[in-house]
């Protein structure tokens, strides 16, 4: 295991390199670029679009474009934004702790809520829980976000006065830790809302199967007590495509909450992503990418991990 | 026209009315209240908060509390001075033309300080014009700094600027003063912490920006003018317009700035907020490619024109609350002129210009001549859902006048940084914004076809030519006047683009802020917080 | 052989009624969306403009949208291109998802690495940019929209495969098969597959309704299918403007994707039921 996971650390550097090499080949394919908004821009002349594009360095050829920006990384420079001219790294060093507390709550949330309705539905098959349990999944993912935040935000907060309606926190009230739970509660909730969904699901698909397999029924015939049956013996084997699940969209979700982020006010790597899509701010961009595709390589190595842990019998080599 | 304003006037008069009865347009009187943190919502964050290098509305709304400028605009769209004692002009001595040249004045005021306590002088507005020159600054536009000639200071309070040429809106320039001080000893303007952390001359201090989250400007008790009344103002960023309205009603923002027409009736509904229509300088409209051969024949432009009805657009999405577009100049502009050719929907004379024109209706429904059909296509920005409504209505408007609109949208920076800007469009709709000088050389010269300027049409026009050089050479408000309606006239007549509607800013503010007053240009709202003031 | 196979899978499968309904209104729905549209008194374009924003009625079923358009008209022409993307994006999804994921599992090694780090590339790559340059170059068609949507879907499927396979692969039925010299695709397909198929199932209904609402992300960017043409997706993502004014106008279309993914898998649990190799 250890010469497996040395050997996917290694392969994950080229494997990077290679992630943000082809980002940086889509994005310059991409029509428009960071000095659109200027063109369109009646003061602005065509001189100062060149003069603008020289300083930005998008005059060079691409692949010196991309050197400089590798070999600024390597040394730890990240770069600077088109569109505001602050650091890359001190832009998303700003962002990073709203959408690691959103993304932490929200998965804490996900896998309370998700695994034990998962595991009951399974066990209560076809009970007047599961099909409530199955109805309301799928209402959580087929109900627009943004309908279903603004609904909570019309309940808590305009009617019943009990939530603050979006934003991190109340200014002057930053130090508080209970204003920051109280801004945090409806969007967490609303985020959680897909992943509660698919979770239990996947939870409950993959304990009825695990239930019914031979081993179980054995355990059950040698007359151990059921909930160590179901405990010991399921759970961690109905736990392989929950944890393929998880690897896959935990990761998704530092640039993917945007709506969330954006109906809530929260200032997150979403928005911060999305924006920068927007105004075709390459040099920010990058920065998000590369540590987004690092996310998703190291959890995709974690969750292979896990596989061994969960199941034993599972072999890489 | 009037009836906008007389609408904005009554909604102030109310407010005024809400007070203990007598007249409160006058600052000076024991009526206003001190103190308060007033909360502003606005769904766009700034980019940098120095304003030479700003693009964005949202920048210039912040800016407008930190600096000052040499004169400002008001709400009536008139020049009033700010750190220039006035506004210069001929009859004052201000203004002194020497053939195609001409030489302003500007005698500064001697009490402003810097919100770090240096003392405001002429080598302010000199370094400012030099960081607007500097190849290495990254400003938005030079504009008119370049064709600044000779900066001369006569004393630490009074400048000197020759012109190389005669530049009508030179008013607009030097509408933020940067310090000298400060930014003369750091080493990259770009990139430095001042744009983060920024130093003015204005009616706020700034204290401190929570990026994605709010910018947080306090009173500055040392400001040279009137006021501030308010001990502050908080500028948060609420990227949803729904959410914004949200925090409207529970109190959590009293100022939101630019909301959608769909809003409207839930503003107005609550309590203890009102809303502002206010006219603005900013036209929707649909140009046409003229290089493609379908619109070189000025007979299917004024038919597909006669054929949309505006007036029905303007009173489903609008509520008939705004202006139908007559021309490029906005009813509130001095340049407006409304004596044009007009448009009003007429399928059956649409269709008698086609047919004059040599297209027979085919048996789909669809016009056509030579084996081509009148077909084509509109684009504007995708998921801006007014503008997707409007290609919606003209799409069933024009079917019924045999000629077939195909809608095909594009995201943003694709539809402005390659389908306008390479003019691959048929026909494209979106909106352009007027400054305070009608100036509309980089939109119709035949000198500013992209790269070099606006011209996406492709409009070339002999007469408009020599207007528009001709209405750049003279500061008589008077004289230029009758260029620019003549201008007017012949785009009316030669249909270059489909003027739509002017649009109207749309802000809600609180009942208790008083003094509120939107300003339509690109001054911004924020022109007058130095009068803001919040009841207890 | 073959045809008592099936057969049986019937049998097993009508004992579910609730899947066997949900069966019944998938049918419904799509003979809806394919002859709802021509049955339909109104187009889904052509607009009143004194009847806007109008509540449920005898001359409009459902009420009209903010342009005055009949909204269940728009609904069941919204069925046929939501419908037909969910589903045929969730198919591409599927084959492209499978094959990777059973190869990846089965054989292990160095094709396992390969395909999964490809994998890996394609969930780390900027989705987003990608559409921006397709909607450059690519005019909307409906076929390209699946092929996009189901090219971005596939990953989570081959993961799961995957894991599937892995677990299988160390079973005694799986080597007592090699060992009695099966070949490799007759093991894939007729042994370790169909006992693969639970999460695959979930993941075939949870991804109908992602990819529906996926369409309407995508529209944002100008790549969905073009106004007037009304998918569930833009129904709803128009309605976000006018939540103030017809808050009803977000249910429509939410309800109608509910439907239609939450009998997706009460047909799955009955077809996976059904074709359980375990149960006799």
């Amino acid at each position: 295991m250890r010469n497996y996971v040395i050997r996917r650390l290694l392969q994950a550097v080229p494997l990077l390199l290679g992630v943000t090499v082809i980002s940086f080949l889509i994005m310059h394919a991409a029509p428009g670029g960071p000095l659109t908004m200027y063109a369109m821009n009646p003061k602005v002349s065509a001189a100062d679009i060149a003069r603008m594009q020289a300083a930005l360095g998008l005059d060079l050829p691409l692949h010196q474009q991309y050197w400089k920006w590798l070999t600024s990384l390597l040394q730890g420079n990240w770069g600077y934004s088109f569109t505001s001219g602050l650091p890359v790294a001190k832009l998303i060093a700003q962002r990073l702790p709203a959408t690691l507390q959103l993304m932490l709550a929200s998965f804490v949330l996900s896998v309370a809520v998700a695994i034990p309705i998962g595991i009951l539905s399974a066990i209560r098959r076809y009970s007047v829980l599961d099909y409530s349990v199955t109805i309301l999944s799928f209402a959580g993912i087929s109900l627009p976000v943004f309908w279903f935040g603004l609904m909570l935000m019309l309940l808590f907060s305009v009617k019943l006065h009990l939530l603050p309606s979006s934003g991190m926190f109340t200014i002057g009230m930053e130090a508080s830790l209970w204003d920051r739970l109280s801004h945090l509660i409806m969007p967490v909730t609303v985020l959680s809302m897909a992943s509660i969904a698919s979770w239990s699901r996947y939870m409950r698909s993959s304990m009825l199967e695990v239930i019914r397999q031979d081993y179980i029924q054995t355990a059950r015939a040698k007359g151990l007590a059921e909930k160590t049956v179901v405990y010991k013996h399921a759970l961690k084997n109905a736990m392989i495509p929950v944890i393929t699940i998880m690897g896959v969209q935990i990761p998704l979700f530092f640039t993917g909450a945007v709506i969330t982020e954006t109906i809530f006010a929260w200032p997150g790597m979403g928005r911060l992503y999305y924006t920068a899509v927007l105004q075709r701010d390459y040099s920010l961009l990058m920065g998000i990418l590369t540590i987004s595709a690092s996310l998703v390589i190291l959890f995709n190595l974690l969750t292979d991990i896990a596989y061994a842990y969960f199941d034993p019998r599972i072999k890489y080599d | 026209m009037l009836k906008k304003s007389m609408i904005v006037c009554l909604v102030l008069l109310l407010l005024a009315g809400m007070l203990a009865g007598c007249s409160t347009q006058t600052p000076a009187g024991g009526e206003k209240q001190e103190g308060g943190i007033l909360r502003v919502g606005s769904w766009q964050e700034p980019d940098y908060l120095n304003p030479p290098l700003a693009e964005m509305v949202a920048s210039s709304e912040v800016n407008k509390m930190i600096f000052s400028g040499l004169l400002q605009v008001d709400d009536q769209m008139n020049f009033f001075p700010d750190l220039a004692m006035e506004v210069p002009a001929e009859e004052n001595g201000g203004i002194v033309i020497d053939g195609s040249k001409f030489t302003v004045t500007y005698h500064l005021r001697e009490d402003v300080k810097w919100h770090d306590g240096e003392a405001f002088d002429a080598e302010d507005v000199k370094f400012t014009y030099d960081m607007y020159m500097n190849p290495a600054v990254k400003v938005v536009s030079r504009d008119g700094y370049d064709k600044i000639e000779n900066f001369e200071i006569v004393d630490p309070h009074t400048i000197k600027i020759t012109f190389g040429e005669i530049y009508p809106p030179f008013k607009q320039l030097f509408d933020y003063i940067m310090p000298e001080h400060i930014l003369s000893k750091v080493a990259d303007i770009n990139t430095d912490a001042f744009n983060q952390n920024p130093v003015g001359t204005g009616p706020f201090k700034f204290v401190k920006w929570d990026p994605g989250a709010y910018i947080e400007v306090t009173a500055n008790e040392e400001y040279y003018g009137d006021g501030p009344y308010l001990a502050g103002i908080v500028y948060k960023i609420v990227p949803d317009t729904n959410t914004l309205l949200t925090q409207l009603k529970t109190g959590e923002v009293d100022v939101f700035i630019n909301f959608s027409w769909a809003q409207l009736e839930e503003v107005e509904k609550t309590e203890g907020v009102s809303a502002f229509v206010t006219p603005a300088l900013v036209w929707e409209h649909v140009d046409f490619n003229l290089q493609k051969p379908l619109f070189q024949d000025k007979a299917v432009r004024q038919a597909i024109f006669t054929a949309i009805d505006r007036q029905e657009i303007v009173d489903m999405l609008m509520y008939g609350r705004v202006k139908i577009a007559t021309g490029d100049q906005a009813p509130i502009s001095w340049a407006y002129n409304p004596d044009v050719k007009q448009y009003a929907k007429d399928t059956a004379a649409a269709k008698a210009l086609l047919e004059g024109a040599g297209w027979t209706l085919g048996a789909d429904g669809v016009y056509e001549k030579d084996g081509q059909k009148l077909s084509f296509t509109i684009s504007t920005t995708s998921g801006n859902s007014q503008r997707e409504q409007i290609e919606q209505l003209m799409k069933e408007q024009l079917k019924e006048a045999g000629i077939n609109l195909e809608i095909r949208n594009y995201e943003a920076a694709t539809l402005f940084g390659d389908i306008l800007e390479n003019c691959k469009f048929d026909t494209i709709l979106f909106a352009w914004s007027a400054n305070v000088d009608p100036d509309c050389y980089t939109l119709w010269h035949s000198k500013q076809l992209p790269p070099n300027g606006q011209n996406y049409p492709h409009f070339i026009n002999a007469r408009v030519d020599e207007l528009i050089d001709t209405s750049r050479q003279a500061f008589d408000q008077t004289a230029r006047k009758q260029y620019f309606d003549e201008i007017q006239e012949i785009l009316a007549e030669e249909v270059p683009t489909m003027p739509i509607y002017y649009r109207a800013n749309l802000d809600a503010a609180v009942n208790k802020l008083h003094e509120f007053k939107p300003n339509p240009t690109l001054y911004s709202n924020m022109w007058n917080c130095s009068q803001w003031w919040l009841e207890q | 052989m073959h045809s008592s196979y099936w057969g049986l899978v019937w049998q097993q499968f009508r004992k579910h009624k609730l899947a066997v309904a949900a069966a019944v209104v998938i049918i419904a729905l799509c003979l809806l969306a394919v002859l709802g549209p021509v049955i339909s008194p109104y187009s889904f374009s052509s607009y009143e403009a004194g009847a806007v924003l109008q509540p449920p009625s005898g001359a409009h079923l459902l009420g009209t949208d903010e342009l005055g358009r009949d909204v269940f008209t728009r609904l069941l022409w919204g069925s046929r291109i939501s419908l037909a993307v969910g589903i045929a994006a969730m198919f591409v999804a599927l084959v492209i998802g499978t094959t990777f994921g059973a190869l990846a599992g089965y054989y292990g090694g160095l094709l396992d690495n390969i395909l999964m780090r490809f994998t890996d590339l394609v969930l780390a790559f900027p989705a987003l940019f990608l559409f921006i340059v397709l909607s450059a170059f690519f005019n909307t068609k409906l076929i390209h929209l699946i092929l996009i949507i189901g090219g971005m879907s596939w990953m989570e499927v081959a993961r799961l495969v995957r894991s599937s396979f892995l677990t299988l692969k160390q079973l005694e039925f799986t080597q007592a098969a090699e060992a009695m010299g099966a070949r490799d695709r007759r093991i894939i397909l007729k042994h370790l597959l169909p006992n693969a198929l639970a999460p695959l199932i979930v993941a075939t209904t949870l991804g109908i309704a992602s990819a529906i609402l996926y369409e309407s992300a995508l529209s944002y960017l100008g790549l969905g299918v073009q106004p007037p043409w009304p998918s569930w997706g833009n129904m709803l993502s128009n309605s976000q403007s006018y939540v103030w004014l017809a808050p009803t106008l977000t249910i429509y279309p939410g309800l109608s994707i509910f439907i239609t993914v939450l009998c997706f898998n009460l047909l799955g649990d009955g077809l996976r039921d059904a074709l359980d190799p375990r149960m006799k």
